[in-house]
Parts: structure tokens; sequence; C-alpha cells
């Protein structure tokens, strides 16, 4: 338990650790897209840790990360296969960034330091903590990005090819000054995440002082 | 980076010169946004003194945000109150901001001035970037949509009386260079634009008052005059040579650098002392540069004021002028370097701009337009091409900028069909960018001439009726029967030819007992003759033939229905069925 609560808060891979922004920062425009985002990578992590942490005594020191690269690249495209035949209109909003996913670091960076050093039962522990995380701070990224820059909360738009309902709220009826279209765009994105970065970094800054 | 040499007293000096050469500034910005209106009417009197309470909050805001941080920091009221200048960005951000800005989007921009861009950098003298700059940068970049819907940089008298917006927008609509005509007369006379009695910022309007503040200031050695001079300088010479290759007076240059708020900027805020630089060389090179990067992005981008965005970027090479600077002091030809590359760049766009702004387009002497009909927003035009082996006439209607139709109505080129198989006249309409037409390359360039010319009449031409005859007339049928066959006791098949839109068309009808029983189509050569298949026309002829003069004509191809309406009634008025004129 304390494994999970340690990748969700201390090992937070976006706030504290600050690793694999490009992804959080494309796909964040809208809660739905964000949410999908996490799944994916916390489906691949929890199964990359999974499966390295069994293979780890069998891979020679030497091509460990070329081999951890081929089982995430695998993951990966599964999910981009499952992906791309039951929500095409969300695999064309999330674009390249799945195929990133294999690049991001949080997954190889979690992999060389956990998975292929600890218990199977580990692993997948910090798997699901750093992966909790990760969803955690997409959530609020897109939440803020979309409400301020859209003034809707879109909980089920792209994926209702699969679930069969819409969900898209809006949230301020009538307001002159929001929705900001600064937010919809990268700059948006930099100026939400610096000031998440700031809040996680005091409330840290707190704790530890205490 | 900072005001390192001089000590406390001279930096108080400094302020307190600061202060009284932009009184007259206040005071004017006073009198344009705030008097006048209210002398007009237009305005009540929270309005008359709006303009000093918007310069005035934003000048205490960045005061008490500073304070506060300075409080949080040090825990140490005395320590906080310190005067490190803290009003400074608030009153510049006041006065270069639209005066429509809401009150609470103000104090958000002077909380990013002072606690963003001044106190997290280090405070006074450690910031890279003008404070008051980066404030207006963060709230026209996030809010502006906001701004211009409550009406932007027009004051209540402007918004209701002028309805223009400032100069520099006014000029990124024209399409061309503009003259005196469309850039300045809108505002009155140049010393109007001189003066500043025209739409923009809160403060940063009158040229005349920036100059004043700057000999005043010179002449206490309280700027770095360079700098504004080498800028003014750079921006008027560039201006001057795309002015006069366009055969614009000096006006041209002179409303340049009066408008867009150059000569405020110029003047205070490229001077700021903490973020300009040091050394003379540098000064001398951060003008050049400033001239060279506004230039560029007045005429080059999308965006009509280019001084936020030039002082800004320098800023930035604030450090590396200067090591030029102190290098250059010593080894003149180190120095001399940036000094090249800025003389390049300064020839290079002002020939360039000159030439691309001065491109005319010649008059496609294959083309003429016959008649041109402005109605509101839809122009509808009938020209002409010379295609191939015959003129091409086109009638084309252009809505808004766009064309909404395009049809060609008369052409006798050979091989025209390949033009119609391939669906080319909606192909075009859609986009004029298409490749020609294998076997028919030469008609198709003519087509896409015809598109061309007629756009540029459109965007450019004058915006006045040509009405001709010649170009509406309708084409007068022409009927013949070619045939007659007698099948049987009581059959007869006739073959006519009547003449439909662009050709003739050639008709096999078959009458029993004087009642049409079949017609087929033999020959036709009307672009739009498959809408008559569409809609059944020859069908319906057939089941209404006893009032064929009623039936209607299908719209879109009007002259190819009638054609083969009146080569049928003609028919049988020729031969008996009916026998008078109805």
């Amino acid at each position: 338990m304390k494994k999970i609560i340690n990748g969700i808060i201390y090992e937070n891979p976006i706030l504290v650790s600050t690793l694999g922004l490009c992804g959080a920062l494309a796909v964040t425009n809208k809660v739905e897209n964000g949410i999908v985002m996490s799944i994916c990578v916390l489906i691949v992590l929890l199964l990359s840790n999974t499966i390295i942490s069994i293979i780890k005594k069998l891979v020679p020191e030497n091509v460990k990360i070329p081999v951890f690269i081929i089982i995430i690249a695998t993951l990966v495209t599964i999910i981009e296969i499952l992906l791309k035949k039951y929500a095409p209109s969300l695999y064309q909003i999330l674009g390249i960034y799945i195929p990133l996913i294999v690049v991001n670091c949080i997954i190889l960076g979690r992999a060389i330091s956990v998975a292929s050093k600890e218990k199977i039962t580990t692993s997948i522990l910090d798997g699901l903590g750093v992966g909790l995380g990760y969803s955690l701070a997409l959530i609020l990224l897109s939440t803020i990005r979309e409400v301020l820059g859209n003034n809707t909360i879109t909980l089920m738009d792209n994926l209702s090819a699969i679930t069969g309902y819409k969900a898209i709220y809006k949230v301020f009826p009538n307001n002159e000054i929001i929705p900001l279209n600064i937010f919809n765009k990268q700059a948006g994105a930099f100026l939400t995440l610096g000031i998440l970065i700031a809040l996680a970094k005091y409330i840290g800054g707190k704790h530890e002082s205490n | 980076m900072g005001p390192f040499i001089k000590d406390k007293n001279t930096t108080k000096k400094m302020m307190n010169h600061l202060l009284i050469a932009l009184t007259p500034i206040i005071i004017f910005s006073f009198i344009k946004n705030g008097f006048i209106p209210y002398k007009k009417g237009y305005t009540n009197i929270v309005g008359l003194f709006y303009p000093l309470i918007f310069i005035g909050i934003s000048t205490l805001s960045t005061f008490i945000f500073e304070t506060i941080f300075k409080l949080i920091r040090t825990k140490n009221i005395k320590e906080a109150l310190k005067n490190t200048y803290s009003i400074f960005p608030g009153l510049f951000l006041g006065l270069i901001l639209p005066i429509n800005t809401p009150i609470g989007i103000l104090i958000l921009g002077s909380l990013v001035s002072s606690i963003i861009a001044k106190m997290l950098f280090g405070g006074f003298g450690k910031n890279i970037f003008n404070p008051a700059l980066v404030g207006r940068l963060f709230i026209i970049s996030v809010f502006a949509s906001t701004i211009m819907s409550k009406g932007g940089y027009l004051n209540p008298y402007e918004l209701d009386a002028i309805t223009q917006s400032t100069p520099l927008t006014n000029a990124s609509v024209i399409t061309g260079i503009g003259n005196y005509e469309t850039l300045v007369r809108p505002y009155g006379r140049l010393l109007n634009i001189f003066i500043g009695n025209i739409p923009g910022a809160v403060g940063e309007t009158s040229a005349l008052l920036c100059l004043l503040a700057f000999i005043y200031l010179t002449y206490f050695k309280v700027i770095k005059w360079k700098i504004p001079v080498t800028y003014i300088l750079t921006v008027f010479s560039i201006t001057y040579v795309i002015g006069g290759s366009n055969d614009l007076g000096i006006w041209y240059p002179l409303f340049q650098i009066f408008s867009g708020g150059l000569m405020f900027g110029a003047v205070f805020m490229a001077t700021d002392p903490v973020t300009s630089p040091v050394t003379p060389i540098g000064q001398i090179l951060y003008g050049l540069f400033l001239g060279i990067l506004t230039v560029i992005f007045r005429y080059l981008t999308p965006f009509p004021e280019g001084v936020l965005t030039s002082i800004l970027t320098m800023n930035m090479f604030v450090m590396i002028l200067d090591k030029i600077g102190s290098i250059g002091r010593f080894n003149f030809k180190i120095a001399l370097i940036p000094f090249i590359v800025a003389w390049l760049l300064i020839i290079g766009l002002s020939f360039g701009i000159a030439v691309t702004l001065n491109k005319t387009e010649e008059i496609d002497p294959n083309f003429s337009i016959l008649s041109k009909e402005i109605n509101q927003n839809k122009t509808t035009y009938i020209v002409t091409q010379k295609g191939y082996s015959s003129t091409l006439k086109g009638q084309i209607i252009i809505e808004n900028g766009n064309i909404e139709e395009f049809k060609i109505l008369d052409q006798n080129d050979s091989f025209y069909s390949k033009i119609e198989e391939n669906n080319y006249i909606e192909k075009l309409k859609e986009n004029n960018e298409i490749d020609t037409v294998s076997g028919a390359t030469i008609t198709s360039t003519a087509l896409k001439n015809m598109i061309k010319n007629t756009l540029n009449d459109y965007k450019t031409g004058k915006k006045e009726n040509i009405i001709n005859e010649e170009a509406t007339k309708e084409p007068k049928p022409t009927f013949e029967i070619i045939s007659e066959t007698q099948i049987d006791e009581a059959t007869k098949e006739y073959i006519i030819k009547n003449k439909g839109f662009s050709g003739d068309i050639k008709l096999k009808v078959t009458l029993t007992n004087n009642q049409i029983k079949e017609i087929s189509v033999l020959e036709q050569n009307d672009s739009y003759f498959h809408m008559l298949e569409e809609n059944n026309y020859i069908n319906t002829i057939i089941e209404n033939q006893s009032n064929i003069k009623e039936i209607d004509t299908i719209s879109g191809a009007t002259y190819s229905s009638k054609g083969v309406k009146e080569g049928i009634i003609k028919l049988l008025e020729q031969v008996g069925v009916i026998n008078e004129q109805i």
C-alpha cells in the first residue's frame, strides 16, 4: 500500500519527477482524452512491470534496455491496434502520442529502476502506484484546461462507440471571460503544468518540514 | 545587468525625472480618454476619471503585490516597504493596455508583472524581461477575445463616434501598401497621429509627448538616448525605402514611427535601465535589431503591432550584446560582425519588402470582363478568356470572397468534352490550383486564368457595375426539322434540331396519331444536359404533352430544357398538332 501512495504522491511522474511530459501536455485538452491516455499508460506500465519482473533473471546485463523496449513496444502496439479497432475517432485524436508511449520515460524508467530489481509483487504495486499518479496528474491537468479553455467537461464523447452514451457537461452557463482560448493551445498547457508543479513542490515541501 | 555603477541617490533621481516626464502623458490620456468623452456626453463622472483610476489601480497593485511578496520572504515590514520602485511596472502596464481591460484582468496582469516577471527573477536589477511588457503579453495572449468584445482599444467616444480601429490594425486590412487616403485620412491629418488623438492604448498614442519626454530625459542624462535614436532611425530608414519605391512621400515613414506605440516603447520601454545594454556599442546594436525586428513583425507577420514582441525578444540578447560591447571597446573588428549582419538585414528587408508590395499584377490581355453586377456581398461576373480554338465565355458569381457559382456560357474549343468528362468546372470551383486536364491543357489553363483574373478584379478592381447587353443576351433558339419518316399508318418519326445552350440539340420524336410516343436525344452539346435526365424531363414532356407550354424549365439547365421543350413545341406547331399561338 505504501508503494502505491509513494507512486501517487512522492514520486508522481509528472508533478514531481517531471517525466513523460510531452504526451501529457499534448492530449489533455479534453478530460476524456486525458483519461484514455492515462488508462493506456497504466495498462502498459502494469503489464511491462510484470513481464519484466518475471524475466529479469533471464536477461543479460548488456542487452537489458533493448529487450525492455521490445517488450514495451509490443504492448503499446497491441493497445494501439485495439484502440484503432474499437475507437477509431479517439485513435485519430490521440494520434502519434500513443506510439510515443514506447519512449515515455516513465515506463522505461520504472522498468530499469524497479521492475528489473525487485520481486514481482513489488513491481506490480509500483507500476500501479505510478500509473495512478500519472492518471491523477493527467485528470487534474485536463480538467483545468478544459474548464478554463472550453467551458465543458467531456467525460464520454468519442468513446461512445464502445460504451454507447455521451456525457459532456457545461460548467459555467453564461460567462464572458471563460472560455479562454489559450488553454486549448500548448501555451495554456505549459502554464497550467507549471502552476501545478509549483503547487506540488509547495505542498511536498511543507509536508517534509512537518 | 542592472544599473551597477549608479548609487542609490542617482537611481532615486532617475526615477523622479521619469515620473516628471510621464506626467504630461498621464494628463493627456486623462483628457483623451476621460475628459473628451465626458464633455461629449458619452460617459458619466466615473468615466471622466476612469483613465486615472485605471492607471492608479495597476500602479497600486504592483506596489501591494511586491510588498506582500517581500513580507512573506523577509517577515519584516520595514524591509518590505523599502523603496524598490515597485510602482513603475504597474504604471507602465496601465499606460500600455487597452482602456477596456476589465479591472480584474488588470490586477491579474499586475500580479504577473510584479511577481512573475520581476520578483521571481530576483527583484530589482535582476529581471531579464521588461516587467510591464510581460504583463501586457500575458493579458493580451490569454484575454484578447474578452477585451476585444468589450471594445478593445476604443474609449466610449471613439466607440460610438469614430468606430475606427487603431491605425496599424487599419493598415493591416488594406490590400497592398495603402496610400495617404486609406492610411492617414481616416484619422485626420498626419498631425493628428503625431499629437496622438487616435485610438490606441491608454497612454501610448502621443508621439509628440514622447518626443518631449525624450528631450527632457536626455537633457538630464536619465535614459540611454542611443537606444531610441537608433531604434527610430532604423524603422524610419527601412520604411522610407519601402514607401519611396511605392511612390509614397515622406509622410509614410513618419506615419510608421508615430503609430503603434513605437515612440512610447522606444523612449520608455526599450530604455528600461535594468533590461537594456550598458555598453555604448551594445546599445546601438540593440536599437538596430529592435528596428529590424519591429519591421519584420509589422510587415511579415499577421499581427499588426510589433513593438512589444521586438523588445521582449531583444531582452533575451542583452547579455550577449553587452559582451560584444565590452570586447568591442578594445577589439573593434569582432564587434563589426553583428553590425554587418544588421546592415545586411536592413538593406535586405527594405528592398525585399518594397519589391513584394510593389508587384502589380499585369492585366491578362486574353481576359475581358463583359459585365459585372455588384449586389451587396455578391458579385456576378460575365467574362471571356481566350481558349484553344475559341473564346470561352463564363459566368462567375463571387460571394464574400468565395466562388459560389462558375459555369461556362459559351465555348467552341476542340476536346472540350475532356473538360466535361473530368467534371473540371466543379473541381476548379473548389480549388483553382489543380492540375490541367491532359488532352485539353490549353483549355484548362484558360479556365484557370479566367477564375484567377476574375478573383483579381474582385479584390482590386473598381467597385462599380459594368453593364453590357451583349453579355446577357439570350441565345436565340433556332429550330429545324431534319427528317421525317413514316413508320406505319399512324406513326411518324421526326428528327429535329433546336439550339440548346452551347450547341444544338438533336432529338428523335415519334408521333403516333399526333401523340408523342417517344423522344430520344440523339445529340447534344450542353454541359448541364444531364440535369434533364436526372429530373426525368423527357418523360415529363411526354406525360404533359397536352399542355406542354406550361411545363417548367429545369433550373440550372434552363437553356437546355428550353431548347428541348421549344423544339418539340415548334415541331407540334409545324405538323399541326398545335394550331395556334398560345
